[in-house]
């Protein structure tokens, strides 16, 4: 074993957070009271549930409230096919035999850190009861396969997110998980927040993103028609590292905008035609 | 009626508009052979651009795009009164470009589409005709050269001297023209008024700029048009119109059963439900009658022989989708939550042995089915009626769907029922039930059931959602509305009044738990309207009804997944 890796291992023991750690303070642009909401349900132990589109900022959020609380933050993303073990942990087979090892949840609930579950409701229902009994007073999370019961860390946290927008049929939380949760609801940032979130994440001018913001807006007025949801923040700052890059605002806004919104050829006609009205 | 070639590239110009400028006005083609240009005209408070069936996409955008900029930017029409043709001209010409002016300041991208099209220059001569043109060419690129003192004389009415608008006011416009029109008179330059065409060919001939003058004709007469209106092609838009009274027959019951197209023999029960207006923005409260009946019997054979081949494909096609639920099984995975004991001492016999050991460790996942309740809601309206290519009606093919789907549920451990449904006006929305959940699916009386609906009447879907969601009461349940059509009924003349209900509905079939799905089967394409009040991910258009069972049952299995 070489001395980098040693020195690794027992650091690990003595923080075995310590890959979590937000170290540098993540740029987040507010846009109302969210701050102030999420530490007083800090400060309550209260579960946090994040509503709003894709790529909104409510992943960074997150990243920004646990440098702000000096939290760790782990984060899942869930999908249909992550399963109880995928979230609590699993016995793996090593040449000694069986060995435990804990899974993202199970982690954040014995050593302290935002758990932070993404898309939760594209997680199977029978693993969204696993955090039931973590959101109320009891705090615990029982571990099954070990028969442990696991009492949560003080400062361990829960916090989902979801759109509520695009669903599929029978996606949507049960009443007994989502009224476990205090809700904060996002939305786009407004037009002058959200330029300054695209001159800071992708270096472009202001007036480049006065464009990009304004070609969003086009986007989202079809949704549910056209499209299933409008332009995000998130596509728009890859258009923007695009033409920081050298392209020209066409050419990035159809790579980063057009393409990633539609495969229908008729939309993605009428997407470019807009995307060229909108540039010299 | 089969999507004409436009139709396609009218969805693109609908989406372009409403993008670029929330506009959506009803797209309509006028019949090849009359004037190419594009006429805007406003019908029951809503916009109508008719477009000429030739030109390319960028033609058809930079149609759209000037038409878009009058309506965004244009005002009240001008009085003819007093302005000699030529004075007329000058005023179409100079708010075309005060118009497009102010479009290309939000969007200079649109330059780019317009600025080819312009061509007329010095080449063109000095006629009247070829002076207005090279004027609007003058008065769209101001850098343009042109050379004529008269453009420069123009140009310096119409701009500020800093290059901005100089001309805002209709009053203004008004002034510009009839001066413009004096000089034009004492260059001795005379406009024949009947043979005068604005240029270029993608401006509209501008009729909407005019009061309606009842001594002169219609630059084209509109009504030409309607032979090519019928279909969905033409009306791919959201419709935002401002119309007074939704309901155009409010009266009582006056449309009670005489005369009605749809028939009612035995009546099994009368509901009423709420229905959404829009306009007040809340329910009526008992407003529309749902009366529901056995549907007829007819003769079955010929849609048995059809059926039990499919049947057993589509039951095959469930089952493999059918990944619910897992549960561990005896046979071992490389992934899974429970370690396979069996494995692990073969895992450790190999480990001992110095081979490596197998990699499947883990306790496989099986499915189970979670039984699901599935209301299929057939559209037995007049549209159905429309022959396929094939030579069945859609009808046909809706009911051979849903029969096979409902067979295959039956054979995967969900429950189903069938009903059709069709409305005359609020009073009378008629539900034909089909078959009941406890009916075998090919039973010999279901089947003639099935064949008894009748293509007639109207698409009140909202009550028929209402009726629907009534009669579903546990958690896991799906209405799948199967329709040709949208929302549509004799007595609404307000095209969103509605898709709004409709809206309503489905909403509260959600707070009741139950899902709903749309499978829109129309040669047509898309219904906009559905699209917006469904879920995404559950308004499913099919341009080709024959294939609807197949698309029906991947559905229905992709529900059965969650
Ligand atoms: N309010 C904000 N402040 C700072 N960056 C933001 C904000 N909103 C969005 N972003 C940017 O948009 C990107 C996508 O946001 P993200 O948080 O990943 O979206 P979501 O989690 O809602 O899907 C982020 O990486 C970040 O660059
Ligand atoms: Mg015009």
């Amino acid at each position: 074993m070489t001395a980098d890796l040693r020195l690794a291992e027992a650091a690990a023991e003595r923080d075995p957070l310590a890959g979590w750690r937000v170290a540098d303070e993540p740029y987040y642009a507010a846009s109302g009271d969210e701050v102030a909401a999420f530490e007083a349900a800090h400060a309550r132990h209260l579960p946090v549930m994040l509503k709003g589109p894709t790529g909104c900022g409510k992943t960074r959020f997150v990243e920004y409230m646990a440098w702000k609380l000096g939290l760790p933050l782990i984060t899942v993303a869930c999908h249909e096919d992550l399963t109880a073990g995928d979230l609590i942990g699993r016995f793996l087979l090593d040449a000694d035999g069986t060995r435990w090892q804990d899974g993202p949840l199970t982690r954040a609930v014995r050593y302290g850190a935002i758990c932070y579950l993404d898309e939760v409701v594209e997680a199977r229902a029978d693993t969204t009861v696993l955090i039931h009994p973590l959101t109320d007073a009891r705090r615990q999370l029982p571990l099954a396969a070990t028969g442990e019961l696991l009492h949560a860390h003080p400062d361990f946290r829960l916090v989902v997110s979801w759109n509520p927008g695009y669903q599929g049929l029978h996606k949507t939380l049960k009443p007994s998980t989502r009224q476990r949760f205090t809700a904060l609801e996002f939305g786009y940032p407004d037009v002058a927040h959200e330029c300054a979130i695209v001159m800071h994440e992708s270096g472009v001018d202001d007036a480049t993103a006065r464009q990009l913001v304004a070609l969003a807006e086009r986007t989202r007025r079809l949704a549910g028609d056209g499209l299933d949801e409008g332009a995000s923040t998130r596509m728009l700052i890859h258009a923007g590292l695009l033409i920081a890059h050298g392209l020209s605002p066409r050419s990035a806004c159809r790579q980063a905008v057009a393409g990633p919104l539609t495969d229908d050829g008729e939309v993605t006609a009428a997407l470019i035609a807009a995307i060229d009205a909108g540039f010299a | 009626m089969p999507a004409s070639p436009e139709s396609a590239g009218q969805r693109t110009l609908s989406l372009y508009l409403r993008a670029l400028w929330d506009l959506a006005p009803r797209l309509a083609t006028l019949p090849a052979g009359t004037p190419a240009r594009p006429i805007l005209g406003i019908e029951g408070g809503r916009p109508v651009l008719h477009l000429p069936p030739t030109g390319d996409h960028a033609l058809r955008l930079a149609r759209a795009a000037h038409a878009a900029a009058h309506l965004s930017f244009g005002g009240m029409p001008f009085e003819r009164a007093r302005l000699k043709p030529v004075q007329r001209a000058l005023l179409e010409i100079l708010e075309d470009a005060r118009v497009e002016w102010l479009a290309m300041q939000a969007l200079p991208g649109l330059r780019r589409l317009w600025a080819p099209l312009h061509v007329a220059d010095a080449g063109w001569g000095n006629g009247a005709e070829a002076l207005l043109a090279r004027l609007t060419h003058c008065l769209f690129d101001p850098a343009h050269a042109d050379g004529h003192a008269w453009m420069a004389r123009v140009r310096g009415l119409f701009f500020t001297p800093r290059g901005g608008l100089a001309l805002t006011t209709p009053a203004q416009l008004r002034d510009a023209a009839s001066r413009l029109g004096n000089d034009l008179g004492q260059m001795r330059l005379n406009l024949n008024p009947g043979g005068w065409q604005i240029e270029p060919a993608y401006r509209d001939d501008n009729s909407h700029l005019w009061t309606r003058d009842e001594k002169l004709p219609p630059s084209t007469p509109l009504e030409q048009e309607r032979p090519d209106t019928g279909g969905a092609g033409d009306d791919e838009t959201d419709t935002t119109y401002e119309r007074p009274p939704p309901q155009a027959t409010p009266g009582g019951d006056a449309g009670e059963a005489s005369g009605s197209v749809l028939q009612i023999e035995s009546a099994l029960r009368t509901v009423t439900y709420p229905e959404w207006d829009r306009l007040i923005g809340r329910a009526r409260p008992d407003w529309c009658t749902v009366i529901e009946t056995p549907a007829p019997r007819a003769d079955p054979a010929p849609l048995r022989a059809g059926l039990g081949l499919h049947v057993a494909r589509t039951v095959h096609r469930l089952q493999a989708a059918a990944v619910s639920d897992r549960r561990p099984t005896r046979s071992r995975s490389k992934d899974g939550d429970l370690l396979h004991t069996g494995a692990l001492i073969d895992a450790g016999i190999a480990l001992r042995a110095g081979r490596d050991p197998e990699r499947r460790l883990y306790r496989d996942s099986a499915t189970r089915i979670e039984a699901l309740d599935v209301l299929l809601l057939i559209d037995s309206s007049a549209s159905a009626a429309l022959a396929l290519p094939s030579g069945r009606s859609v009808l046909d093919a809706l009911r051979e769907a849903a029969l096979i789907a409902a067979a295959a549920l039956e054979a995967t451990g969900h429950r189903c029922t069938i009903q059709g449904f069709a409305s005359d006006t609020r009073q009378r929305v008629r539900v034909q039930r089909v078959k009941e959940f406890h009916e075998p699916a090919l039973d010999d009386s279901v089947l003639a059931r099935a064949c008894g609906l009748r293509s007639a009447g109207s698409t009140r879907m909202g009550a028929a959602i209402r009726h629907a969601t009534a009669q579903l009461t546990i958690r896991r349940s799906l209405i799948m509305l199967l329709t040709d059509g949208e929302p549509h009924d004799v007595d609404i003349h307000d095209p969103r009044y509605l898709p709004d209900d409709l809206a309503h509905a489905l909403a509260g079939a959600g707070r009741a738990g139950v899902a709903t799905a749309c499978l829109h089967a129309s040669p047509d394409g898309t219904s906009p309207a559905l699209r917006r009040v469904f879920a995404a991910g559950l308004y499913l258009p099919l341009r080709r009804p024959d294939r609807l069972a197949e698309v029906l049952c991947t559905c229905i299995a992709a529900i059965g997944r969650r």
